[in-house]
């Protein structure tokens, strides 16, 4: 009884951080390929350079 | 050699072989008792005591765990063990104890211990229907899942019929966990038991007996399961958080606006001289912070090109990096036509803060489209799926874990049976 208990609590804590990532656009999913790096840019002329 | 009566309700004899004393506690009930010293089986349902059954002086005697006379209070009721049988199968492999337990007001039980599994089983009147394998008793269906024979190999104590060391019974036992139905064919009589299966804690404390009794082996036939309680809760509370899982999905699609926020075709004569990339125009994304899902499109049939794209915020110059492949390519073979890919391609990009922008696209092999050019739009606000899918199966792991922990206790439950429904015979 106690492990479904503990469950109940970590599902409700689960869709409640699935619920917060949704509505900030947070795709767990779509955030781990490994295609999407993050970078600071600074502008020279009409280009751009890491 | 006759026996004095007592002035309570116990009659004590002297045994006829070594003038040891014989009590007898079950009066006018008891036909036959062993004598502890000699283990001469003597006939006590009369005056002359008959010898029923000697054994030779250094016969080995049995050492019980819970010993004749043994006072103990289990499920209600007040016992005392006025008998103790040992057993073997028909392979004299496995052997069991059985302890008579008496209630002047309840009358008699067994108490049996078997691999350190421990059973109370009470004389049932009434004779189950047979359906197959299955008997029904009282409303219960009973499995069957074993059928052989037993044969007493030690007795001591009282018996309410005349035992004999050695003699044999067709046994067949039934299972609808926590009760066994047991029968007990002999050439007088058939005999059905119904017995609950009860710890070794609970027989310890009923016994007032402390780390003396074997510990449990294996699984018992009727043994309750220890997840059946677990995987009905468990069950209940996926339904409930599966529930509110599709109903959070449910308004996050309701919310999803699916914004475009720009548009642009981009052209590979379009590049930035000295430079392989094509930047956007500026553009900006509002409403706080959200996904943001670039989508491309391009004429490639039997190609590809890859777009290394970044999307710079130019208020504080922070960026994001990231490829994006649009191929398409068909065909026919022995099968059929074939086709693999896509012209159209999606990325979905997390929390984007609203913002300046500006989108550089670095095309590959743009040159061999035709046209060379692909439309490229951003949009805000996307219904996805993906954090959903993640949430159904982490919810459904731990009872997946449980079913399939429940249904090996219950092969195991069946290992020794020959009648067990997950043989793959």
């Amino acid at each position: 009884m106690f492990f479904a208990k503990f469950y109940l609590i970590a599902g409700s804590v689960l869709i409640a951080l699935l619920s917060w990532a949704n509505f900030r656009g947070y795709s767990i999913w779509d955030s781990l390929t490994p295609n999407v790096s993050p970078g600071r840019y600074s502008r020279l002329g009409t280009t751009f350079h890491k | 050699m006759v026996g004095t009566a007592s002035t309570t309700s116990i009659k004590q004899f002297s045994c006829p072989t070594c003038s040891g004393r014989i009590e007898v506690h079950a009066v006018g009930q008891s036909l036959s008792a062993a004598c502890t010293h000699c283990l001469t089986i003597v006939d006590v349902s009369s005056p002359e005591l008959t010898v029923l059954q000697k054994f030779k002086e250094n016969t080995k005697k049995l050492d019980p765990d819970i010993k004749l006379g043994t006072k103990g209070h289990l499920q209600g009721v007040d016992w005392r063990c006025i008998g103790i049988i040992l057993q073997t199968d028909s392979t004299e492999c496995w052997y069991w104890v059985e302890h008579l337990l008496f209630n002047p007001n309840k009358g008699f039980r067994w108490l049996v211990e078997n691999q350190g599994h421990w059973t109370l089983f009470k004389k049932t009147k009434y004779k189950p229907k047979k359906e197959g394998q299955t008997v029904n008793i009282y409303s219960k269906n009973y499995k069957l899942y074993g059928a052989d024979e037993s044969k007493v190999v030690m007795a001591l104590g009282e018996f309410y019929w005349r035992i004999k060391v050695g003699e044999k019974a067709k046994t067949k036992d039934y299972i609808n966990p926590p009760e066994m139905l047991s029968m007990a064919k002999t050439s007088d009589d058939v005999v059905w038991s119904i017995g609950e299966y009860v710890t070794r804690d609970q027989v310890e404390a009923a016994f007032k007996l402390k780390n003396i009794l074997p510990l449990p082996r294996g699984v018992a036939p009727h043994q309750p399961s220890p997840h059946a309680q677990s995987i009905a809760s468990l069950a209940k509370y996926a339904m409930i958080l599966v529930a509110a899982l599709m109903l959070m999905q449910f308004f996050f699609s309701m919310s999803s606006k699916d914004q475009t926020v720009y548009q642009h075709v981009f052209r590979a004569n379009e590049r930035t001289p000295g430079t392989e990339q094509i930047a956007s125009t500026p553009f900006t994304i509002k409403n706080g912070i959200s996904n943001l899902e670039v989508r491309a499109n391009a004429n490639v049939n039997n190609n590809w090109i890859n777009l290394g794209m970044t999307l710079i915020n130019t208020d504080n110059n922070n960026a994001i990096n990231f490829d994006h492949e649009v191929s398409y390519y068909s065909g026919y073979d022995s099968d059929g036509s074939w086709s693999e890919g896509s012209p159209s391609n999606a990325k979905m990009l997390s929390s984007i803060p609203e913002g300046n922008y500006i989108l550089t696209v670095d095309p590959s092999n743009l040159e061999k489209i035709d046209p060379p050019e692909v439309s490229i739009s951003l949009h805000r606000n996307v219904f996805f799926m993906g954090n959903f899918w993640i949430g159904l199966i982490a919810l459904l792991i731990p009872p997946g874990i449980s079913l399939v922990r429940r249904h090996m206790f219950e092969v195991k439950r069946w290992e020794e049976s020959d009648y067990s429904p997950y043989s793959e015979s």
